[in-house]
């Protein structure tokens, strides 16, 4: 029957049904890096003119020749702001979770529904909320108790840029990984954790030796996901920090967006954006081989 | 251990899963919990297990109230009825969880082990994870788990209803001589007579939460208490007719329209009071009998052989009779049939409280 169906319909039904969501793709995703790559070749600025220059942009940025003072800052605050959001989303999503389905069920709606918000509001608003959270003058939140109790304000931004721009997009994705291992959390059989109990185990055991290997494969999909998502992210940042006070914030994607659309030095620009993608790639084939492409698209959420 | 259940009842918002149910479990005993699906079985064992707190009622452990007794301190063993073996690990780590939990230590935990895995014939599968073994062999390792701590209490919740028909025959017969030679007090829930009456010492029959009977599983064949008891009781089940007794003359009659009964002597005076009542005359399928008889006005509905006897269905005015008669007996759909029971193996009932009046040998 199936394959009758197949027969027949074959080509003309998968040219109907993936040809739009095909184009869509093409037109706006290939395209653009295609136009990327090249204008990275370039030396493109404020005059928009194709002049192609080798690996100019490359060499500057890998500091042959004249060298970018400003790069190897870059790599490191993007290599602290991924590995510093990953463990807040992923931790923070994992106790939200079993505290929220465990120990707390009752208040397990609120509590997610609490961490959910920041994944509801539009970007901007999340942002400014941390902006002005941590405001430097005493019209800043944490300052307006902070003088409200007699205390000192505090330049914050200033003092701890990078902890509160991790800060702010590590919450920020606890809400997608929160509501993956929740979900994980709920397809456990009730009979799993009951016959643990009748073998001795506490709460906290249960959780140790029962739920999170039970929870591998949505913990280790929620890492590689927001691995990839952190480091390609700058619109936090941009409107936490803008990247200061100095550049101490300033990650790859942040400076790409900089260098293009602040200093119109878009050929320089495109040559960060080229890396990135190069990045990007090499580390999804990574991570499809390391998990294996078919289970991680196939499996169900957890291993019963 | 000797479980005493005073009084329990459990109330989950507008369902009362198990009712006003005192229930006294010897030590050492097979008790079996028996009643049909939804009647409160897994409730009793859960919460005897310490997994629901009663809404009233309390349940004592050797005398001793363990009502506030988290689960992990109640000393119990568990077979859940879906196993819950823990999938990631093989059956090797299932088994020993317990004991590491209990911080045995390696070496005589790897002996309790591997004690408990001779017993039950699953060396073989113990490097296996569960997706890999058969639901024979997860019953088996889940049983291991329950027994490798050397528990006071063990509770069943229907191992066997996962099992093909041949394996819960085997199973049914290995799990009884288990349970005698650890000699641990075993509950054992169930919806399935046969097995209640095969393994049980005792069995208590439940019905919408509520306790209907306790006794040994000769007593509740014998001597129903009362109607659903005396209809949950064997295979195939027993027979009922509504009738009423009435007394024409000299003699005590059942009635139920052309079908007459007259009571023996010695029945008469002991049912005297009841005429003109309302009655369920039982008779099982065993103690019927009949033979091809032209003027009857019964006839055999469907005849199904089942090696040893033939169960057939005989149709009687106003309903069916199911009858075990010999295999050799020649009935066909369609014949007629005259149909014979002895006075001494009828049951009667009350039809308003459905309480049993009348049993054999009573
Ligand atoms: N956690 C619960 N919340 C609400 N109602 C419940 C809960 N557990 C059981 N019940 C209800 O209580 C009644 C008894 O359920 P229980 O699981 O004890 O039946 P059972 O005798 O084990 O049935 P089965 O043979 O189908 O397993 C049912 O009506 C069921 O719907
Ligand atoms: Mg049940």
């Amino acid at each position: 029957m199936r394959d009758v169906l197949r027969k027949r319909s074959g080509r003309g039904a998968l040219a109907f049904f993936m040809g739009p969501s095909a184009a869509l793709v093409v037109l706006f995703y290939f395209v653009p890096v295609i136009l990327t790559f090249l204008i990275a070749f370039t030396s493109m600025g404020r005059t928009l003119l194709w002049d192609f220059i080798g690996l100019g942009n490359f060499a500057r940025l890998f500091g042959i020749g004249a060298r970018d003072p400003l790069v190897p800052r870059i790599l490191v605050n993007t290599v602290v702001f991924t590995l510093g959001a990953l463990p807040v989303t992923v931790i923070g999503g994992l106790l939200i979770s079993v505290f929220s389905m465990r120990v707390r069920p009752g208040a397990g709606l609120f509590f997610r529904s609490v961490f959910f918000i920041p994944r509801a509001l539009p970007p901007v608003v999340w942002g400014f909320l941390w902006a002005w959270s941590f405001e430097g003058t005493r019209y800043g939140l944490f300052n307006a108790i902070r003088s409200a109790v007699g205390l000192p304000i505090v330049q914050w931004l200033i003092r701890y840029p990078m902890i509160i721009v991790v800060l702010a997009n590590g919450f920020l994705g606890i809400s997608l990984a929160m509501l993956v291992f929740s979900a994980a959390i709920a397809t456990i059989p009730r009979d799993l954790t009951r016959a643990a109990e009748v073998d001795g185990a506490s709460e906290g055991q249960i959780t140790r030796h029962i739920i999170l290997p039970l929870l591998r494969w949505p913990i280790l999909t929620m890492t590689a996901w927001h691995l990839m998502s952190f480091l390609n992210s700058y619109v936090y940042v941009m409107l936490i920090t803008g990247g200061g006070p100095y550049y101490m914030t300033e990650v790859w994607s942040l400076y790409a967006y900089h260098m293009a659309f602040v200093q119109y030095r878009y050929g320089y620009g495109a040559a960060f954006v080229v890396l990135l993608v190069v990045v990007n790639v090499s580390l999804l084939l990574l991570v499809l081989r390391a998990f294996g492409m078919r289970r991680m698209l196939t499996r169900g959420k957890i291993e019963v | 251990m000797r479980v005493s259940v005073d009084r329990l009842t459990k109330q989950f918002r507008d369902v009362r899963a198990v009712a006003d149910l005192s229930l006294e479990i010897r030590d050492g005993e097979f008790m079996a919990l028996l009643g049909p699906s939804g009647c409160g079985k897994t409730t009793t064992l859960l919460t005897i297990a310490g997994f629901y707190k009663p809404t009233s009622g309390t349940i004592l452990f050797d005398g001793r109230v363990v009502d506030n007794v988290p689960p992990r301190d109640r000393n119990i063993g568990m077979v859940f009825q879906s196993y819950a073996l823990y999938p990631h690990m093989t059956a090797h780590d299932n088994i020993a969880f317990p004991l590491k939990l209990r911080r045995v230590p390696r070496q005589e935990r790897e002996t309790r082990i591997k004690t408990v895995a001779a017993m039950l014939g699953i060396e073989d599968v113990l490097p296996r994870r569960p997706g890999e073994m058969s639901g024979g062999q997860q019953q088996r390792v889940a049983l291991a788990r329950a027994l490798v701590k050397k528990p006071g209490l063990l509770l069943l919740d229907e191992p066997l209803s996962n099992l093909d028909a041949k394996l819960r025959i085997v199973m049914r017969a290995e799990l009884k001589r288990l349970q005698k030679d650890l000699g641990i007090t075993t509950i054992f829930v169930t919806h399935d007579q046969t097995e209640a009456m095969t393994m049980a010492d005792r069995i208590a029959v439940q019905h919408q939460g509520a306790l209907q009977q306790v006794g040994s599983p000769e007593d509740l064949y014998r001597r129903p208490a009362n109607l659903f008891v005396a209809g949950f009781m064997g295979t195939p089940p027993m027979n009922f007719l509504d009738v009423s007794l009435e007394a024409t003359g000299d003699a005590l009659v059942l009635r139920r329209e052309s079908f007459r009964f007259s009571l023996p002597d010695p029945l008469k005076q002991s049912l005297g009071h009841l005429v003109d009542r309302k009655l369920i005359l039982g008779l099982r399928p065993e103690d019927i009998e009949i033979k091809p008889e032209e003027a009857s006005q019964a006839e055999v509905y469907v005849v199904e052989p089942l090696g040893r006897e033939a169960l057939v269905t005989v149709k009687v005015p106003g309903a069916m009779l199911k009858v075990l008669a010999p295999p050799h007996i020649q009935l066909q759909a369609g014949t007629h049939v005259g149909w014979h029971v002895m006075p001494d193996r009828i049951y009667l009932f009350d039809a308003g409280t459905e309480e049993a009046l009348l049993v054999p040998g009573s």
